[in-house]
């Protein structure tokens, strides 16, 4: 019987070591701020700025300020919202569908692709919490007990949002945070100023890498995980009900909870390669994050990119099918009528461009994929676009149909909102390890307890 | 003497260059309570700012506290939040309409129609409605101006007193009125003064033409109730007409159709130019330029002798006038040989429809005389007159092209004006009076019926110098004697003396007495033999601008008027502007896009409007609305649209005016058809005709009587919605459909809260003209905010209900459908699944309710209302209401904050109240006399309310009608409000 012996993959190029693993990561929080870091925090920063004072004019004036009108009474805030939700996916789906699925290779990405998760699900909650009208009894969404002895309509698809959204953040928070303790305790190690020691010593929660703190870590994380895997179906499901359970033509369709996660799940990854490619650069951290890490999510790019372009065609089909004649003209009016333009970059953007991916060489070239997570990007935004306001802006009765413009303010606030997710990413990069050190020597070949050396160079 | 004078060219210096004024004027009043635009100026932004402060430390802070303060010395017969009713009339020109005034707290807040008064008979219209905006309204002049600066009603006396003395001509100005006081005051002054009255929009070549036929000055007055067949010429009996009210209830009656045995409904040709609300319900309408509708008649007038004509359309209506009761009306714009010819086609059918009264009948009226006018400007210019008294009239503004009346009113030596505002005509006068509104000034007015009413005021002014009618006149007469008179002093013991018989009866009832003018006695022999009455057809190769007057505004009386001009007009559904309406091809022939400019030049005179494309408008014509481009300072009227006056030589239609294209376009505020109407976009078009059928339903009368409501049925049954028995196929139960299942009794009872009454409604669209009474009664009903041009440009404004205009059939000449859709209470109401926090819910009488309080503005409601009739507070939009206007406010519906939505209640405040008139008088519910506020205003009587459990009440009987139909039935949302089918009349011979 002969031995098949299976060559390991590998995850960390440059044959690195334990040592070198925790002075290359850590030492990116520990060196001194760059000019680059500098630059982007400083423009991001003015964005949050502006994030900031279009929302105290949006709070003074009232939702006047944007383009909304009669029959359209959602515009670009619901349309960030669920584009912002929607980015939030792909991060919890890398840290706990691939960890269940023990999928090694997502242990370089996972952190930040978690924290993009976070930052993007916080920028996605400032959207229906300003679009109300009256912001300041926005917390009547909650069941929180009054002396009226109200309670929020449980039918309504917006309360659902609020439970399904503030679940998914905090669960997300916690596997993030509970992810981060080892790291946070190597930090607290290797600090050396006192202030330092004390925050990441606080945070680290005392751990001391002992094997029961391992034993109980472990298992959290994989509870954690298992908590965190239905989220990721359930949040973006529940956030298209809001526009499956209304009786608008175009809104009022079954397929959007499966349409809407694997929407999701694309832009998420989308975005993630949007941040990991300038980051690895930047960073020098090729070696951890490969070129075969971003092939990998090209990959499901392209899976969950073709089930988007199947639920258009499908969506198609069966305005046709069910022979409702509303929701015929719907789709016929998307695809011709005045906002065919934002239509048509939908389709191209999320249709077309990922069918490249086909190609490998153009899933390992990484100009052409930062390239082409852009156009998602930007196709996806336009996809919850051309949902919210094409079906709104033409319903059932003629006599009110409109057209949507935003304003100045519209596009202020979404600008906005990109710049507190860079804020807030880029503060990421500098106080927290971008990659998870401690998961990282996992996959090390060294960690192999049969390691033998340098084995690979043979 | 000099001084003055140069002062006094001073201020004509700017009216020369109106443009340059107006813009001073503009910046000059800052304040307006429609600024909502959204630029951020500097003052914006330091007001931002401070918000962040204001957030960061007042955010538990509420609105203040304002508190009510109670009566010291309680008012006599006001009890507070129950209001009071008291009997009016609204002078409208030489008509007027009979009202009763809601008055809460000693502040009239709103008009009913007063039943009595045989021009309302119990309905309004949208200027009645709207009238008691203008009551309120801040621009209102508020003090006597001498030279601009503020002078007193004695010093006026004096100045009165010294051109009595000093035997000056004096001459005054009106406009056309019809009251017994003013015009005995006005014989009273006779010999002192020459009197003029004068109105641009007149109808005098109607006058002459029923001169020319019968030889004697009479008046038209029409009884449509009685005419089967009706014939209009250009005429708008049920958009702009003085008598629309009447006229519309006197059509609308024979348009009431209970079942097919009954059925039978008059039937409406309409010959015209421009899309007319009456061209809008005829049953056959023909397009023609106006220049052609002259040359129509007389080939009518040929095919009527019974001379050969090959006009197949003029054949079949001549015969159906002839055979059955026929009538025809002809308007204003008509020459007068045409006039004569209706009057003689009339006669000679010996028509029912129609009564030719003279003149000197009307004893109390003033009417409009060109003529005469003309001869006061040449004696203005030949200084034979030294003060010309313009007595609530604006010749300034309306002045035509070759009058020279403003040229005139500069060169004479003083003037005075005495009107509302401080308008066109009061910037050029030497004095000006402020003139009370007739809310609160004693007056009496006789109908153009013939019905005396006694104006009774329902607030003292609110100006303090504000002076009626009848007390100026009285100090022109004898301006010593009423030195120190203050308002209403003297007018009122006129009225009082005057009818002081039943004094008590005659102001309860509304109304003195009725005065039916005989018909004048007509010599037929002659009729036939017109003399020199062969039109030819004009050949007009270039375009024809006709002038009509507009359904908000009418001819600028009420500009400053936001809530008409807010009201969407009913055929372009266009607010705030006045456009060159023209129809498809000439646009295109002419190469123009909706809002582009068009430069109209005539004698040096030039304006620039924008184009607008009408379906079914006349080709080669454009019309243009009179009343707008007000160029005094005002809050609302100035700079909304254009004036188009000045285009105008004497007749109503130039054909000789300039037409140039500009290359710039303006945004034109229109409430329908944004984007995508217009009749090139065939996919939009093919769309919304296939959808028509269902929304807007409609048979024909003969379809009808065949098959009944069958016919319509056919279209309306969805069977995806109904199992086998007949029960709904539905998910989910409705809790409230008992409501409407369960079956109807008798509700012979008072209010009863464990069988609450069932709230329902049905729109008649048969009757339905269109014309925006209700959405006007609704807005003064329930306090809706007016949101300005800006925000109804961005799709926001706030009417409850909306008059949906659809076209069918040809761009050409298309038949019209209106509809109007507020809230329909939909028992499985989409608005209130959605609704996160509950702010919009079901309450046991079938009312969907929306609690504002609750309402936190997701706005989802609204996206999920698929008749979209909610409304939302884009912006605080009440937060600026002057305290004035507050003032019109109903104090029983609370006022909106910004971020709420607001819809229909069905007027949930009356209906409140009559159930708990019902409970605390232990009267039966069905015997409490109450009215929502659409149903109230409606002059067609097509609005029905009330409960639909009581097999007894009307609203069930209408429900049982077989045209019933729900909007968007297959949705099964099971709306309260229904509509019954349209049912059109056409002749067999003419489809």
């Amino acid at each position: 019987m002969s031995q098949v012996h299976l060559k390991k993959e590998i995850l960390v190029e440059g044959n690195q070591t334990f040592h070198s693993v925790t002075e290359k990561i850590a030492g990116i929080v520990e060196m001194k701020n760059s000019n680059i870091w500098l630059a982007c925090f400083a423009v991001a920063n003015f964005f949050a700025l502006i994030l900031l004072v279009s929302i105290l004019y949006l709070l003074w004036e009232g939702t006047g300020i944007w383009g909304l009108n009669n029959p359209v009474g959602w515009g670009w805030a619901i349309v960030n919202f669920v584009f912002w939700v929607g980015i939030g996916h792909a991060g919890t789906l890398i840290s706990a569908v691939l960890f269940l699925f023990r999928q090694q290779w997502r242990t370089s990405i996972n952190r930040f692709a978690e924290a993009m998760t976070i930052f993007a699900v916080m920028c996605a909650l400032i959207f229906p919490g300003v679009h109300v009208g009256r912001v300041w009894h926005a917390y009547w969404l909650f069941p929180i007990p009054n002396q009226m002895a109200m309670w929020p309509n449980f039918r309504s698809p917006l309360l659902w949002d609020v439970f399904a959204v503030g679940i998914y953040f905090t669960v997300s928070l916690l596997f993030w945070y509970t992810g981060l303790i080892p790291d946070l305790a190597t930090m607290r190690d290797r600090a050396k100023s006192k202030i330092k020691k004390v925050i990441y010593g606080v945070l680290a929660l005392g751990w001391r890498a002992s094997n029961r703190h391992w034993q109980n870590y472990e298992l959290a994380y994989l509870m954690l995980a298992g908590l965190s895997t239905p989220l990721v179906l359930s949040v973006h499901s529940i956030v298209s009900t809001d526009f499956a359970i209304s009786l608008l033509p175009g809104w009022h369709t079954t397929i959007f909870p499966p349409y809407f996660v694997a929407g999701a799940i694309f832009s998420g990854f989308a975005m993630v390669i949007t941040l990991a490619i300038p980051t690895r650069k930047i960073f020098g951290l090729e070696e951890y994050i490969t070129v075969g890490h971003l092939e990998r999510m090209a990959k499901i790019m392209l899976l969950t990119g073709s089930m988007v372009g199947y639920a258009y065609s499908m969506e198609f089909f069966i305005a046709w099918y069910s022979m409702v004649p509303e929701e015929g003209f719907v789709f016929l009016n998307r695809a011709t009528g005045p906002y065919a333009w934002a239509y048509w970059i939908m389709v191209s953007c999320n249709v077309i461009s990922p069918q490249l991916f086909w190609f490998k060489r153009i899933r390992t070239n990484i100009i052409a994929l930062f390239v082409l997570s852009i156009f998602i990007n930007i196709g996806m935004w336009f996809e919850r676009f051309v949902i919210v306001v094409t079906s709104l802006h033409r319903d059932y009765l003629p006599s009110s149909w409109d057209m949507y413009s935003p304003t100045i303010w519209d596009i202020l606030l979404f600008l906005g909102s990109f710049g507190l997710f860079f804020t807030l990413f880029l503060l990421f990069i500098r106080f927290v390890p971008i990659i998870s050190i401690a998961e990282i020597k996992g996959v090390l070949p060294q960690a192999d307890p049969h390691y033998k050396g340098d084995i690979n160079e043979k | 003497m000099k001084i003055e004078e140069k002062k006094y060219w001073k201020s004509i210096e700017e009216v020369k260059s109106p443009r340059t004024f107006k813009e001073l004027a503009k910046n000059e009043f800052s304040e307006g309570y429609m600024d909502t635009s959204n630029t951020v100026s500097r003052k914006k932004f330091l007001k931002i700012m401070g918000a962040s402060i204001a957030l960061a430390t007042l955010s538990g802070c509420r609105k203040p506290v304002q508190k009510i303060i109670p009566y010291v010395n309680a008012a006599d017969k006001i009890k507070p939040g129950i209001p009071n009713y008291y009997a009016s009339v609204m002078p409208f020109g030489l008509n007027s309409f009979g009202i009763i005034a809601e008055s809460h707290e000693g502040r009239p807040t709103h008009i009913h129609g007063n039943t009595n008064h045989p021009e309302s008979l119990g309905a309004t219209n949208s200027f009645v409605q709207a009238s008691i905006l203008d009551l309120y309204d801040p621009d209102r002049s508020k003090v006597i101006k001498n030279n601009k600066k503020i002078s007193s009603w004695s010093k006026l006396s004096d100045f009165l007193q010294s051109m009595s003395s000093q035997k000056s001509k004096v001459a005054i100005l009106s406009k056309p009125f019809s009251s017994p006081s003013l015009k005995g005051l006005k014989s009273k002054l006779g010999n002192k003064v020459d009197w003029y009255c004068y109105d641009p929009m007149n109808d005098e070549n109607e006058d002459l033409g029923i001169e020319e036929a019968i030889g004697k000055k009479c008046v038209a007055q029409f009884s449509l109730d009685r005419a089967q067949t009706i014939l209009s010429i250009d005429s708008d009996f049920l958009g702009t007409d003085i008598r629309v009210t009447r006229n519309t209830k006197d059509f609308s009656k024979k348009r009431k159709v209970q079942d097919k045995k009954s059925a039978a409904m008059n039937r409406l040709y309409v010959i015209e130019s421009n899309f007319s609300q009456t061209g809008a319900i005829a049953d056959h309408r023909k397009v023609m330029r106006q220049s052609d509708i002259d040359y129509f008649v007389s080939k009518l007038w040929k095919g009527f002798l019974g001379k050969k004509i090959d006009d197949k359309f003029i054949k079949v209506v001549l015969s159906d006038l002839k055979k059955n009761n026929g009538v025809i009306t002809g308007g204003a714009r008509l020459s007068a040989k045409t006039h004569e010819l209706i009057t003689r086609m009339n006669l000679l059918m010996r028509s029912k429809a129609v009564k030719y009264i003279e003149k000197s009948k009307f004893k109390n009226s003033c009417f409009s005389d060109e003529e005469k006018y003309k001869k006061l400007i040449k004696k203005m210019n030949k200084n034979e007159i030294d003060c010309l008294i313009i007595f609530d009239s604006n010749p300034v503004y309306f002045e035509k092209n070759n009058q020279g009346f403003a040229k005139a009113l500069k060169g004479i030596k003083s003037s005075i004006h005495f009107g509302p505002y401080f308008d066109e005509t009061a910037s050029l006068c030497e004095w000006h009076v402020p003139k009370s509104h007739y809310l609160e000034s004693w007056g009496d007015c006789q109908s153009l019926s013939g019905a005396v009413s006694i104006i009774q005021p329902l607030i003292s002014p609110l100006y303090y110098q504000a002076y009626s009618d009848l007390d100026f006149l009285h100090l022109i007469d004898n301006p010593l004697k009423y030195k120190n008179s203050k308002p209403m002093d003297a007018a009122y013991s006129l009225i009082k003396n005057t009818y002081k018989k039943s004094w008590n009866k005659y102001l309860y009832n509304g109304i003195v007495k009725t005065d039916k003018h005989k018909s004048v006695k007509i010599n037929y022999s002659n009729l036939r033999n017109a003399r020199n009455l062969k039109t030819e057809r004009k050949n007009i190769d270039g375009i024809e601008v006709s002038f009509y007057l507009s359904s908000q505004v009418y001819d600028g009386a009420f500009s400053n008027n936001a809530w008409l001009q807010e009201s969407p007009d009913s055929m372009s559904k266009i607010a705030w502007d006045n456009v060159a309406m023209m129809s498809d091809s000439t646009a295109k022939k002419m190469g123009l896009g909706k809002g582009q400019l068009l430069s109209l030049k005539y004698n040096e005179k030039e304006i620039e409007i924008p184009a607008w494309v009408l379906p079914g408008h006349a080709d080669g014509q454009i019309s243009l609305q009179v009343g707008y481009g007000r160029f005094f300072k005002s809050s609302v009227a100035q700079s909304v649209g254009k004036n188009v006056f000045p285009l105008m030589n004497g007749a109503l239609t130039n054909n000789s005016i300039k037409i140039e294209k500009r290359q710039s376009v303006v945004s034109i505020a229109c409430t329908q058809d944004h984007h995508g109407m217009d009749t090139d976009d065939s996919f939009t078009n093919n769309e919304i005709q296939s959808r028509l059928h269902d929304i807007f339903r409609e048979v024909t009368l003969e379809d009808y009587k065949k098959y009944g409501g069958k016919q319509i049925a056919k279209i309306t049954k969805d069977k995806h919605l109904t199992k086998k028995d007949g029960t709904d196929k539905t998910l989910y139960k409705n809790p409230y459909s008992n409501f409407y299942d369960a079956k109807a009794k008798p509700y012979n009872k008072p209010y009863d809260i464990n069988d609450p009454p069932q709230w329902g409604m049905t729109i008649d669209l048969n009757s339905c003209t269109g014309c925006n009474a209700c959405a006007i009664a609704c807005q003064s009903e329930n306090n809706i905010p007016t949101v300005g041009k800006d925000e109804v440009l961005k799709g926001r404004e706030m009417s409850w209900v909306r008059l949906d205009r659809y076209f069918k059939g040809s761009s050409d000449n298309p038949e019209v459908a209106f509809q109007p859709v507020a809230c329909v209470h939909c028992e499985n109401a989409p608005c209130e699944q959605v609704c996160p926090v509950a702010a919009t819910v079901h309450d046991e009488e079938g009312i969907n309710a929306m609690v504002y309080n609750r309402c936190i503005g997701t706005r989802y409601c609204a996206n999920n209302c698929p008749y979209k009739v909610r409304r939302f507070n884009f912006h605080n939009y009440t937060y600026d209401t002057p305290e004035i206007v507050q003032m019109a406010h109903n104090p029983d519906v609370t006022i909106r904050f910004r971020g709420v939505m607001e819809k229909c209640t069905y007027c949930i405040q009356i209906l409140k109240e009559a159930e708990q008139k019902s409970v605390v008088q232990k009267k039966n519910l069905n015997d409490i006399d109450f009215k929502v506020a659409c149903q109230s205003s409606c002059p067609a009587d097509c609005i029905e309310f009330g409960n639909i459990k009581d097999s007894e009440s009307e609203i069930f009987k209408w429900k049982q009608n077989d045209r019933d139909y729900s909007l968007l039935e297959q949705l099964n949302t099971k709306p309260r409000t229904t509509y019954l089918a349209k049912l059109r009349n056409p002749n067999k011979e003419l489809i």
